[in-house]
Order: structure tokens, then sequence, then C-alpha cells
């Protein structure tokens, strides 16, 4: 990625997390059930869409790195798979959060609860198949990523399948004023910043990839010991 | 059409003499008092141990007054407990995946000025 627009990236994001702060704290409406407990609903939410974005492109790039074997798509499928892990920590613990807020307990073994561990373990396991797993990890790893992504709509609509404590999937379109702007620009913000990571990992990963095959081609060229 | 005319005459009485039957049985009962509250055997009692017991009475009134139910209502409303700890694991676990990465990318830098290095000086020799 180019420097300047790096730079650019990281202003806007910077910039962003500090105005959707404010639009989620002083411009959205105080819910009149959870109360300032709330707020937490603005970052939880947009984490779990990101969690989604992450699993796709990860099951997507996989797919096309076991179709056509560029390493170029693995790259992005690992980046994208560690961020999945990411943005999966970050939905399981603020959602533990507000469970405690809202249900007065840490966990339930709910259908949407359950099925959003599952795609976190599953993408967890993709990370250690990959970090652990020698060579030929990356096509055992596609497979995983390409499961992960097909029980997306699995989590998504566990809702609405099984009875559940958790919020139905209207609520998010159903927000009006205040509360409305401050999730969408949270999920702005938080796709913005998961390309800039995005683009950073892979960046990471390509230079990894291209160190290793260096540092091969000098051994045989008998450069280095 | 004369016997039906007659059977409905004689319903029709059955049915007027049942009605002012029931309805002078009704005045006959006399009129129901309606329930009264419940009026615990223990009330006198209770007073007399809370006249005895001050600080008992003392907790009582307490509990009673409105700022203690306001108090509650505020730790429910204005309650940032759990949000803090939202946010704060959030921006932990963000943080720390930037950091590592940023380290990763130093890292990844070392090792390359590193094996540029060996090349060049195997190059030379």
């Amino acid at each position: 990625m180019k420097k300047n627009a790096f730079l650019a990236a990281a202003v806007v994001c910077a910039l962003g997390f500090a105005g959707t702060l404010y639009l989620a704290f002083y411009r959205a409406e105080l819910d009149g059930l959870l109360f300032f407990n709330q707020k937490i609903f603005y970052y939880h939410v947009a984490n779990a869409f990101m969690l989604f974005a992450a699993t796709i492109t990860c099951g997507v790039y996989s797919l096309l790195y076991l179709r056509k074997r560029q390493p170029r798509h693995d790259d992005i499928a690992l980046a994208a798979g560690e961020l999945a892990v990411l943005f999966g920590a970050v939905v399981l613990i603020t959602g533990s959060i507000w469970g405690k807020a809202a249900w007065d307990k840490w966990w339930d073994w709910d259908a949407r609860l359950t099925t959003s561990l599952l795609l976190w373990l599953t993408m967890v396991g993709y990370v250690l198949v990959r970090q652990y797993g020698g060579a030929g990890s990356e096509r055992m790893a596609g497979g995983l990523a390409v499961f992960a992504t097909v029980n997306i709509p699995l989590v998504y609509f566990s809702v609405s399948i099984w009875r559940t404590l958790h919020p139905q999937t209207s609520v998010v379109p159903g927000l009006q004023g205040g509360m409305r702007a401050a999730m969408w620009s949270s999920v702005a913000l938080w796709g913005i910043f998961y390309v800039l990571l995005l683009r950073l990992r892979t960046d990471a990963a390509r230079a990894e990839r291209r160190l290793a095959e260096l540092r091969e081609r000098a051994l045989d060229a008998g450069l280095i010991e | 059409m004369a016997r039906s005319t007659t059977m409905m005459t004689i319903l029709g009485c059955a049915a007027l003499l049942l009605a002012v039957a029931s309805t002078s049985a009704a005045l006959a009962q006399p009129a129901k008092e309606p329930p009264r509250a419940y009026q615990s055997p223990m009330r006198k009692d209770c007073e007399a141990e809370l006249a005895k017991d001050k600080g008992w009475n003392a907790e009582l009134r307490d509990s009673l007054r409105p700022e203690v139910h306001e108090a509650e209502a505020a730790l429910v409303t204005r309650n940032n407990k759990h949000v803090v700890m939202a946010y704060a694991a959030l921006w932990i676990l963000t943080v720390g995946f930037v950091v590592l990465l940023w380290m990763r990318q130093r890292r990844l830098l070392a090792e390359l000025e590193t094996l540029e290095k060996k090349v060049a000086k195997a190059a030379e020799q």
C-alpha cells in the first residue's frame, strides 16, 4: 500500500473512531430497556459484520487458491483468516458482557451464541493449521475456510430458525434517528479499518513468503549457510 | 298450526314463571357484603415489636424512602460498568493485534536486512 494512502486511511480511522464514539455516546438516544448498556451494541454488531466479511474473504480466496494455486490468493486468505479470529474474539467477548448486562449471565447455549462460537473456533482452527500444519497445510486450511463461509447463513439466520435470547435480525434495519446514524457509521468505519488491516496483513504475508523463497534460493546457491 | 301455537304459548308461560321465581328467590336472599381486605392477626404483634425495636423500625422506614428507589433506578439507568468492560476488551484486542502486526513487520525487515548482508558478503567473496 502506498504510504500516503495508508496514512490517509489511518487518519480517517482515527477521526472515525472519535466520531462514531461521539455519535454512539452523545447523539444516539438512550435505550428504554438497557439504558446506557445498549452502547455496547454499536461496536459489537459492527465487529460481527466484520467477522462475516473476513470469513467470507478468507473462504472465497481459499477457494480461488484451491482452484488456481496462486500464492497471492493464499496471502489474502491467511490475512483475512487472522482478522476473522480477531473480530470473532471481539464479538464473543463484547457479546458476553452484553449478556451479563441484559440477561444477567455471561453465557448461554443459545443458537446465535453457539453458532457464532463454532464459527470462531473454525477460524481459530484455520489459523492453527496454517501456523503449525507444515507443508501443504494451506490446502487443508482452505477447506476449513470454505466450510466456515458456508456456515455464515446458519449463524445469521439462527435467531429466526430457533427460539433464542439474542435480538432478531430485524433490530438493525429497524433503528431510527441517532441510533441508526451511530450504527451505520460504526459499520462503515470498521469496514475501512478492516480493509486497512487486511491490506497490511496481506503485505506482511507476501513479504514473509518472498523472504522464505529468497532464503531457499540463497541456500541452494550456497550464498548462505 | 294450532298445536304449535299452543306449544309456544305453554313454553312462553313456563319461561315467564321461571323468570319470576328466580327473581323472587334472588330478592329473598340477603345482599352479599363486599369482601373485606385481609387483615393479618399478627398486625398488632408486629406493631408492638416495631415499637420496641427502634433499629428495625428505622430500617423499614429507610427502605421506604423515595431516595432509595431513585438510587436503585440510577444503578440500572446509569450503570456504565459493562460498557467500560466491553470497550476496554475491544480496544485491548484491537490495539494488541495492530502492535503484533507492527512487530512482525519490523522482524521481517530485520530478517531481510540480514539476508541481504549475507548475500552481499558471499557475493564479494
